[in-house]
């Protein structure tokens, strides 16, 4: 290779703890779970060398709590989790929506439901996208390499600061645990940096009181809230949306993946173009919003659309709502892996099966 | 372009833990950097502290690796009866097969692709550590076709062994690949 060779070969889990140092992410706290234990890892062994705040808590529920805690005192922090224990923080980041405070929660993806599987799955994307009690939403973003793992924690950061508000980044096992290469480098954002003037650190600092109130009727009226509420989302949903898309103009079949299954997807969807087929690919990167509008369009063009998610099939019914009846809409899920144990993934090769399948 | 032409190549590695099979995988991925632009290494492994299901998948490649999940890999190494009967029919038409013949008792059907049936568990044992089994089988595949050269291999296998404080190792570890390779380029 050239000598001027900036790749390092790491896993998507070490490229999240490059990802937050790089975006200046100050605090992180977190519990070990597989198959996210190379993150904390990473976290205690490069964060208090470099005289940032490193955290193990007692459990996941403590986790969210220190993260809300340390957010509220306007630092820049995360934690990060596996689905087990990501289903213990709902209750603690529907409070940190609900108080607007920005910071940063990663789901690496494991096998469920209960304890489930430590090995990768993708069965968070309902609890991620819809999250827990009462009416609010998170930003959700589905790294698909190594390297959007690093870019990722970045723009989650900048995301979380720009709309004062929690982001999820949602992993899996096979992009978490695989090494790739990457180059790492800041990525700058065109925007200004936020204000913490609202942060909570004790009227020492200037001898102001300052509350983040999770109770959302303490000093407005609870439609005033919820229609502050309901402007923040709808300015996400009209900015926001990202997503992949790769020979959709001409195609007959659509495919629809994210994470992991999306790069699955990609190495099928070049099969098939060898052997002649009109396959494109849509690629959701924020899962939430969901890019409804342009596999809405799409589905007025190409009659056919394929999801591929490693579960029994939850996008999917995204997918099916975005399509509004204008194509058909298959699955290749979780029970097409190619071993029967947890071990079993989905292979490209299967999805071209199924491509070849229904274009018959 | 690879060391052998080929712009891709790609290796599904399958055992239980304990096989070397990750370690060989992440020499293939750490000499494949020296050759390649890309390159990824897809792990899965059960939680047993030894004995639990292990396979790994290596992307070596000049463009985008599109899916880091291999389906029809140009090598296959197996280390156990489940891994060469779940994968064998998988293997790239005049793709290689490798395995184990120590402690593997099946035997492959293919008739379209070259095979390794070796017993490199007694082979390792012979040059002073049943552990670089695993090496003996890489070297032998290397032996077939030189997707990476010998030279590039142990390169890399000296930066991971150094990198992991293991350079005592590293005499051992090259003569074991270096047998394998022997074996092969011999026939």
């Amino acid at each position: 290779m050239d000598s001027k060779d900036n790749r390092v070969l790491i896993t998507g889990n070490e490229a999240i703890g490059y990802g937050a140092i790089y975006a200046d992410c100050m605090f992180y706290v977190g519990y070990p779970i597989t198959p996210q234990n190379e993150v904390i890892e990473f976290f205690a062994r490069e964060f208090p060398e470099r005289g940032r705040v490193f955290v193990q808590a007692d459990s996941e529920i403590t986790s969210i709590n220190v993260l809300c805690g340390a957010a509220a005192y306007g630092a820049r922090a995360m934690t990060s989790t596996s689905s087990t224990a990501f289903s213990l923080m709902q209750e603690g980041i529907s409070a940190i929506a609900a108080a607007d405070i920005p910071c940063v929660i990663v789901d690496v993806q494991r096998g469920g439901p209960g304890a489930g599987t430590t090995q990768t799955a993708q069965m968070d994307y309902n609890v991620a996208t819809r999250g827990g009690h009462g009416d609010y939403h998170t930003i959700v973003l589905a790294p698909s390499s190594v390297a959007e793992n690093f870019e990722m924690v970045q723009l989650a950061f900048h995301l979380a600061d720009k709309y004062r508000h929690p982001v999820i980044m949602l992993s899996d096992g096979i992009t978490g645990q695989m090494k790739e290469t990457v180059e790492l480098q800041t990525i700058a954002y065109d925007y200004p940096p936020l204000e913490r003037d609202w942060a909570v650190r004790g009227s020492a600092m200037d001898g102001l009181k300052r509350k983040l109130l999770f109770n959302t009727t303490a000093l407005v009226s609870y439609y005033d809230y919820l229609f502050k509420a309901d402007k923040k989302y709808r300015e996400i949903m009209a900015s926001e949306v990202r997503y992949e898309a790769d020979g959709v103009e001409d195609a007959d079949l659509i495919l629809v993946a994210y994470g992991s299954s999306a790069r699955i997807a990609m190495g099928a969807m070049k099969m098939a173009q060898k052997q002649g087929y009109k396959v494109g690919i849509i690629r959701p990167i924020t899962l939430w919003p969901f890019p409804s509008q342009v596999i809405s369009e799409t589905a007025s063009r190409a009659g056919k659309f394929l999801v591929v998610e490693d579960s029994l099939g939850q996008m999917v019914d995204d997918v099916k709502a975005s399509v509004e009846g204008k194509a058909d809409v298959h699955l290749v899920g979780v029970l097409d892996r190619h071993l029967p144990g947890p071990s079993g993934i989905i292979l490209p090769i299967t999805v071209l099966k199924k491509i070849k399948e229904i274009m018959k | 372009m690879s060391e052998g032409g080929q712009e891709k190549v790609e290796f599904v590695l399958s055992g239980l833990g304990g096989h070397g099979i990750l370690t060989i995988g992440l020499l293939l991925a750490q000499a494949g950097l020296l050759k390649f632009r890309h390159v990824s290494w897809f792990p899965s492994y059960e939680t047993f502290q030894r004995g639990g299901k292990v396979f790994c998948h290596v992307v070596l490649s000049q463009d985008r690796v599109l899916s880091p999940v291999v389906s029809e890999p140009d090598v296959l190494i197996v280390t156990d009866d489940y891994s060469l009967e779940t994968n064998e029919e998988y293997v790239m038409e005049g793709g290689i097969l490798a395995f184990d013949r120590t402690i593997v008792d099946a035997s492959p059907k293919r008739k379209d692709i070259k095979i390794v049936d070796i017993p490199s568990t007694e082979m390792a044992k012979n040059l002073g550590s049943t552990q670089v089994s695993n090496l003996i089988l890489l070297g032998a595949c290397i032996g077939l076709n030189e997707f990476l050269t010998m030279n590039t291999l142990e390169t890399g296998l000296e930066a991971m062994l150094k990198n992991n404080g293991k350079e005592k190792l590293i005499p051992l570890n090259k003569e074991a690949l270096n047998f394998g390779y022997n074996l092969m380029k011999e026939k």
